[in-house]
């Protein structure tokens, strides 16, 4: 496969929040805003390409009985690395983001990434692939929080929009309205790619391979 | 097999790679993140005590007054942090305040938690930082409402509380601050229903400081006499009176001050006449200025007429209302100390609606109440209308300095 698709299929035909719907449970807890949306990407993305280039590199030395733990200790090595970074540098992030910052050690993206692709690709693709989907879990999480914050909270980024303000749909910022939003971006994109979303999801991959 | 040990020889190094790894991070992040918690937890104490570097809450004594609600005493010595409750009479909320005072005694922060009633509090409370218990740097002048009274009494309550345990030391008040303290007793003219004195500092020449009052009924001046200062006091009729410090009355430069402010108030002498002409009612009667009535009250002035039946004094006054804003009257007794007529100068309805939503539907019914009342006969209630305190205050105000001043007539006759 060519390089930039490998990093473009992460970012749409394989959008892990919008196409895969793995990571599910942040993508609910932390899009009301959209700045804690953003500081959730970026902390999955530097999580996923360290944990991808360290899994990738060590795939030979470590067989395949014991690649479930590997990887669950590299990748909660870098979430820990991350969280005492953002709790040093970054406290406010780390407060918005809370247990969920924790929580990207058992998101489905990272677990199916460090499976699905860097056991099984080179270490320079893999960090591609990492850097995509990184990228597109931002990108997806941030849109369900654009509506959500914008039309549930009348604010952007926290700052007031004047008219909407008035006019919140509170809904938006309760579960169920993340439900709804993450939905209808879903519909959107599906509508985009001119096919089902699982059936996108689903097409480059083995029959049996594990969504997490 | 071989796989096998190689694989968990490989898990071992990274095992020990990433836990050293963390380790690492953890030396060097670690007193950070501890330093941003205490941050964060002290943040609501931090604003009133800058360089506070932690807080611990410490049991109130046990002469703690009501408003305290929480003490917390900052661990390096550095003061002391109350958390405060209060109501004024003007809010149906809780006033919260938090403020935090040195072991020097002074305040070095102050935060309003919550009020319903901002629109006229503003910056007051912030003009606070930096004083003692003697809040000397305040401006005593300003902050006419009950939200400041009540704010004032909450932060004394908290300085009070700490001289009486040691804690701090009392602040040394300053001329200015003791001459306001005394200004409600011995020139009640001269403040609002608060008990505030509102004056405006005038040149004085001869004097430390000199003032007009805000409502035109005199003049007080601070003077140093043999190296004590003397506070002197001097009303619309041209009366002076001398003041130690502590309120006793003591001789002083009675002269300088009648000679320094003769001339200012006589600024007032034509319309005080125009006005006492339209509440006697007759164009033509020969108006009498009175001189050296002893009252101190809200007048600004007052004039008496001899008839054939009767003899009338019609007293012009000023008062404090809502916001401090001037209300101006004219009262006229007859002989007996009788009103025969009361008259708004200014419109009474200075804020209508508040007024009539709280059951004052007609100001003439209002004011006839005052008709015919003698000071025996007279009683606040007539004047006070609950929800509109601060116009009816001034009424009452005004009635009671009509009838001060007419004793005061009464008895130099």
């Amino acid at each position: 496969m060519k390089k930039t698709a490998i990093f473009l299929k992460g970012i749409i035909k394989e959008n892990p929040v919008l196409v895969l719907v793995l990571g599910a449970c942040p993508t609910l807890a932390v899009t009301t805003n959209v700045l804690a949306a953003l500081y959730m990407g970026l902390a999955a993305l530097v999580v996923l390409v360290c944990s991808n280039l360290c899994i990738s590199a060590l795939k030979n030395l470590i067989g395949d009985n014991f690649k479930m733990a590997a990887n669950i200790l590299i990748i909660t090595g870098f979430v820990s690395l991350v969280q005492m970074l953002m709790g040093a540098f970054l406290p406010k992030a780390s407060d918005m983001l809370g247990i969920y910052l924790t929580l990207i050690a058992v998101n489905g993206v990272l677990i199916g990434n460090a499976n699905d692709i860097a056991r099984k690709n080179k270490v320079w693709d893999s960090v591609l692939s990492a850097l995509g989907t990184g990228i597109g879990f931002t990108c997806g999480l941030f849109a369900v929080a654009l509506v959500r914050e914008i039309l549930g909270n009348g604010t952007f980024a926290g700052i007031e929009i004047p008219f909407l303000a008035d006019y919140k749909i509170s809904l938006l910022n309760a579960a169920p309205g993340g439900f709804l939003v993450l939905g209808l971006v879903m519909a959107l994109i599906a509508a985009i790619n001119k096919k089902p979303v699982d059936e996108i999801g689903m097409s480059d991959r083995k029959e049996g391979e594990a969504n997490a | 097999m071989k796989n096998n040990v190689k694989s968990a020889v490989a898990l071992t190094v990274v095992c020990v790679v990433v836990v050293g790894l963390l380790a690492v991070t953890n030396y060097f992040t670690a007193p950070k993140i501890e330093e941003n918690k205490k941050a964060a937890a002290n943040a609501a104490f931090v604003e009133v005590m800058p360089e506070g570097e932690g807080f611990e809450e410490i049991a109130l004594p046990e002469n703690a007054p009501a408003t305290v609600t929480n003490l917390y005493r900052e661990t390096s010595g550095q003061g002391f942090v109350a958390k405060l409750v209060t109501t004024s009479q003007y809010s149906s909320g809780d006033m919260g305040i938090t403020v935090g005072i040195g072991t020097d005694g002074v305040i070095k922060g102050v935060a309003i938690t919550s009020y319903n009633e901002t629109k006229d509090f503003g910056e007051y409370p912030y003009s606070y930082i930096g004083a003692d218990s003697a809040l000397n740097d305040i401006d005593v002048f300003a902050g006419a409402t009950y939200s400041s009274m009540a704010f004032k009494n909450a932060i004394l309550d908290t300085f009070n509380m700490l001289i009486a345990n040691g804690d701090i030391s009392e602040g040394q008040k300053s001329a200015e601050t003791l001459m306001a303290e005394m200004l409600p007793v011995i020139f009640p003219g001269s403040c609002n229903a608060s008990g505030l004195a509102q004056l405006v500092e005038i040149e004085g020449t001869g004097f430390t400081k000199a003032y007009a009052t805000g409502n035109d009924t005199g003049f007080v001046a601070l003077s140093d006499v043999d190296g004590n200062t003397v506070v002197s006091v001097m009303n619309a009729f041209g009366v002076v009176k001398c003041y130690d410090l502590e309120g006793n009355e003591v001789s002083g430069p009675v002269d300088e001050v009648k000679s320094a402010f003769e001339v200012l108030a006589d600024k007032n002498a034509d319309n005080n006449i125009k006005n006492a002409y339209k509440a006697y009612g007759d164009e033509s009667a020969e108006l009498t200025a009175l001189t050296d009535v002893d009252a101190f009250g809200s007048v600004t002035g007052g004039f008496s007429v001899t008839t054939e039946e009767n003899t009338y004094y019609i007293f012009n006054i000023k008062t404090f209302g809502y916001m401090n804003e001037l209300m101006e009257m004219a009262v006229v007794l007859d002989s007996e100390g009788k009103v025969v007529n009361y008259r708004t100068v200014t419109d009474l309805i200075l804020h209508g609606e508040y007024f009539t939503e709280h059951g004052l539907k007609d100001k003439e019914a209002y004011l006839s109440q005052f008709k015919e009342v003698t000071e025996d006969s007279y009683s606040d209630d007539l004047a006070i209308v609950t929800g509109a305190t601060f116009t009816s205050d001034a009424v009452n105000d005004s009635i009671h300095s009509a009838f001060d001043a007419f004793k005061a007539v009464k008895e130099a006759e």
